[in-house]
């Protein structure tokens, strides 16, 4: 069953179970909105976590971030799925709050991502305190495209920057992980 | 574009040649995810076990608390310092309620003109700044109090929160007689003459 359609680029189908909570979150019901928070806070906290790299920072992007989903949700379109219009308002909230922090650097011509050797086996304790060490920048566009699966175009979208920067920033940020770990004793 | 342009334009595009993928085409994608697939493999391992985090149990009553105000985002700071407004307006009501009972405040209510001639309280900038980093102050000594207290076996130290309540409570009563344009003014057009019998028992 689909959402009540108020465009025709809908293209995700939702429950009908899912579309109830929907319904109710527009309607201001604050059980469905309490079932809605409680679907996703859990993955959106990780996020905000894993960009700001300080747990209250990332406790005040996520209550911001749902306070604009529930007022917002009468906007949800199916044009993605619920999770993933849920996540791009969670990370832009995000941005906001650590973008202060954020120095682009100048851009640099990164022609051809250069693929990295990762060894024959990483551990992901060293690897997430090496992300939580990168700066900023580096480390949202690393969280961003390498463990959410977005492309550099959806990133510089809802960065507000070109590919080109996202392109940089990913190639410095794996640089710096691989100093991290090999400083941790863990790269090849 | 007329039906009989669309038609032909619609049979030429059919018309148009058909290529095949190079044999060697295939091959080379292979090796290509085979080399990534071998450098990439054991980042793309360690990044699915990434640690994963609970989202506090704190956030729901702070998005609840102003999806029903209808308010914009408030701070965690600014909400426990909402609390303890609220607190202190629960307090005078309290107090208001408690003088009304006793004896002595069976005095006649204070006249219009002596509401007016004994006025608002004018303070100085410089007890104003002090009342509001009292304040200011006592919301973050609260929101430390709330934290988890290691000493205390990991609970909130509520006895240490209460002492700032009072505190808190203290500075606000004096603060609500100064704030001219908020919900406090409006609190302080409801209980001013309670107040002013207040602060006369306090200090006749």
């Amino acid at each position: 069953m689909m959402v009540k359609r108020q465009s025709d680029r809908s293209v995700y189908s939702v429950s009908e179970q899912d579309q109830q909570m929907i319904q109710g979150c527009v309607a201001g019901d604050r059980l469905a909105q309490k079932k809605l928070y409680d679907r996703y806070k859990d993955a959106m906290y990780t996020l905000c976590f894993r960009i700001t790299n300080d747990p209250e920072a990332a406790q005040d992007a996520l209550q911001e971030s749902f306070i604009g989903i529930f007022r917002g949700i009468h906007l949800f379109r199916a044009e993605s799925t619920l999770g993933a219009w849920i996540k791009s308002i969670v990370v832009r909230t995000t941005y906001r709050h650590v973008r202060r922090q954020i120095q682009h650097e100048p851009l640099e011509q990164v022609s051809r991502e250069e693929s990295a050797d990762w060894g024959h086996e990483l551990d992901a304790g060293y690897l997430a305190e090496a992300i939580q060490s990168l700066p900023t920048g580096y480390r949202m566009v690393f969280v961003l495209i390498e463990v959410e699966g977005y492309s550099h175009k959806e990133v510089a979208t809802m960065l507000g920057v070109s590919t080109g920067t996202t392109k940089s920033q990913l190639f410095h940020a794996k640089r710096q992980l691989q100093f991290k770990l090999k400083a941790l004793g863990v790269y090849p | 574009m007329n039906e009989k342009n669309r038609h032909t334009l619609d049979k030429a595009l059919r018309k148009l040649p058909q290529h095949s993928a190079p044999e060697d085409a295939w091959a080379q994608i292979e090796a290509s995810l085979s080399h990534e697939s071998s450098e990439t493999a054991p980042m793309r391992d360690a990044l699915k076990k990434l640690p994963l985090y609970e989202a506090p149990e704190g956030v729901w009553p702070r998005i609840e608390w102003q999806l029903q105000a209808g308010m914009r985002v408030v701070r965690r700071h600014s909400l426990l310092a909402a609390a303890a407004v609220a607190l202190c307006i629960v307090s005078i009501g309290a107090l208001g309620y408690y003088l009304r009972q006793a004896p002595e405040s069976s005095a006649p209510p204070l006249q219009l003109s002596e509401r007016q001639q004994r006025g608002q309280v004018h303070l100085t900038e410089a007890e104003i700044a002090v009342y509001q980093s009292e304040i200011a102050g006592a919301g973050h000594s609260l929101d430390s109090c709330l934290k988890l207290n290691p000493e205390a076996g990991k609970e909130p130290d509520i006895a240490a929160a209460l002492v700032v309540l009072g505190q808190v409570r203290d500075s606000l009563r004096q603060s609500l007689e100064m704030e001219a344009d908020t919900a406090a003014q409006r609190l302080r057009m409801r209980h001013s003459l309670l107040q002013e019998a207040l602060r006369s028992r306090v200090c006749p």
